[in-house]
């Protein structure tokens, strides 16, 4: 790069430092507004165990254009880093005109890695805030369950439910016995074979229990329910998302030394002026320095 | 690992919607062979002992599916009317359990419950309303 394109840049680039950098919201609407995750909160996704949950969400968001984007940006900032690194390296081995064309593309690639991680950050607050979301609705369909269950209506129809079951099972007997009395009659194949299959569920029933996909989660040594377990899952993103808000105010700060920087390159080559040295301040004109041209004659 | 996920989903799904057919089709074949019950009962071109053979059989099918509605778990908690209204009538509804219970022949049973005896048969006055 030579210096004449050097000069024409340097106004306009700490116009949009001081501007989208500083307030890295305005930043973010670079961003391809297509790249999205929609999550739906299937019943499946209510329904399975607890500590699968979680993976189970990531394998979506995996699939999903937001994601795809989240990982073409970090390759780009893997870039610009890299990139920084060895102008950074090479910034101490030249000097003059050099010197100011390499801090000039150190400014771009800062500028350049600045926005990326803006982009960066807002679609990962996207991802978070539609995982809070998905977290929040589970909570919200498990809480709904949980209150139609135990209200009047439903407890007293399990409650009448229940003495109906203890009713019929008083009598079971005497009823088959009245079968067996019946010329009519002949015991079914569903009377013969219910009694084998229930023995088989109670078995099946007891490996489910037993199974280690049904295990609740466990955490710092304590067995949580599914509802706790989401309510950990649901304050891990609050806490992603309240990072991420730090983390703008970092980049906010990183872009406004970007702009310190770019301000004060720009004062230093205007004062060089155009062909390279800074221009020297003029001698002043001194009376005691003239004195000498008025003696002797 | 993408085939052992595959495998996973389609399980996962399968059980979710195992699980979550909370239909009432025990209670609604329950209720078809009671309604078959009362034609056998109310059937006056039935000779005593055509009736009673009838009504035998269907008292074996009503045994098995009174005991299936019973042990259906996916009835209990049931927001169906129609579950609610079952089991709110006991009586009515496990027809023959309740019978046996009570010790009274099913057809006697039904009247009872019906609040038809032979008394307020007899009592009755035909008349136009």
């Amino acid at each position: 790069m030579n210096t004449v394109q050097l000069k024409k840049g340097q106004k306009i680039f700490a116009w949009v430092f001081a501007t989208a950098f500083l307030f890295p919201t305005v930043g973010a609407a670079s961003i391809d507004a297509g790249l999205d995750w929609q999550p739906v909160v299937s019943e499946s996704l209510i329904r399975m165990p607890a500590k699968y949950l979680n993976s189970s969400i990531e394998r979506d968001f995996q699939k999903s254009t937001l994601a795809s984007g989240l990982s073409t940006l970090e390759t780009q900032l893997m870039t610009e880093v890299s990139k920084m690194q060895s102008m950074m390296k090479n910034l101490k081995t030249v000097e003059g005109e050099a010197n100011a064309a390499l801090r000039h593309d150190l400014l771009l690639a800062k500028s350049n890695y600045l926005e990326l991680m803006s982009d960066k950050q807002s679609l990962k607050k996207r991802a978070l805030n539609k995982k809070s979301g998905v977290y929040q609705k589970v909570l919200s369909t498990l809480q709904q369950k949980r209150l139609l269950a135990s209200d009047p209506v439903s407890a007293s129809l399990v409650a009448s439910q229940k003495s109906a079951r203890e009713r019929m099972n008083r009598v079971v007997a005497d009823v088959d016995e009245l079968l067996l009395q019946n010329p009519f009659s002949k015991v079914s194949s569903y009377q013969k074979e219910y009694g084998v299959n229930l023995a088989k569920i109670e078995q099946l029933k007891q490996a489910i229990n037993k199974h280690k996909g049904s295990e609740n989660p466990i955490l710092n040594g304590q067995t949580l329910n599914r509802e706790q377990y989401i309510r950990f899952l649901q304050s891990n993103v609050e806490s992603d998302l309240a990072l991420l808000d730090q983390e703008q105010l970092m980049l906010g700060y990183m872009a406004k030394l970007v702009a310190l920087d770019a301000q004060s390159l720009e004062h230093e080559l205007e004062a060089r002026g155009n062909d390279g040295p800074l221009t020297k301040p003029l001698a002043q004109a001194r009376l005691m320095n003239t004195v000498d041209l008025f003696l002797g004659q | 690992m993408n085939g052992y996920l595959k495998i996973m989903c389609a399980v996962i799904v399968l059980g979710a919607t195992l699980t979550a057919q909370a239909d009432n089709k025990s209670l609604e074949n329950l209720e078809r062979e009671r309604v078959d019950l009362m034609k056998v009962m109310l059937d006056s071109s039935l000779s005593v002992e055509e009736r009673a053979q009838r009504i035998g059989v269907s008292e074996q099918r009503l045994i098995d599916l009174e005991r299936m509605v019973m042990r259906d778990d996916r009835l209990i908690g049931s927001k169906d009317p129609l579950v609610r209204r079952a089991f709110a009538d006991y009586d009515g509804t496990f027809l023959v359990h309740a019978s046996v219970e009570s010790k009274r022949h099913i057809v006697d049973f039904w009247m009872q419950t019906l609040g038809l005896d032979t008394q307020s048969i007899m009592s009755s006055k035909q008349g136009r309303k």
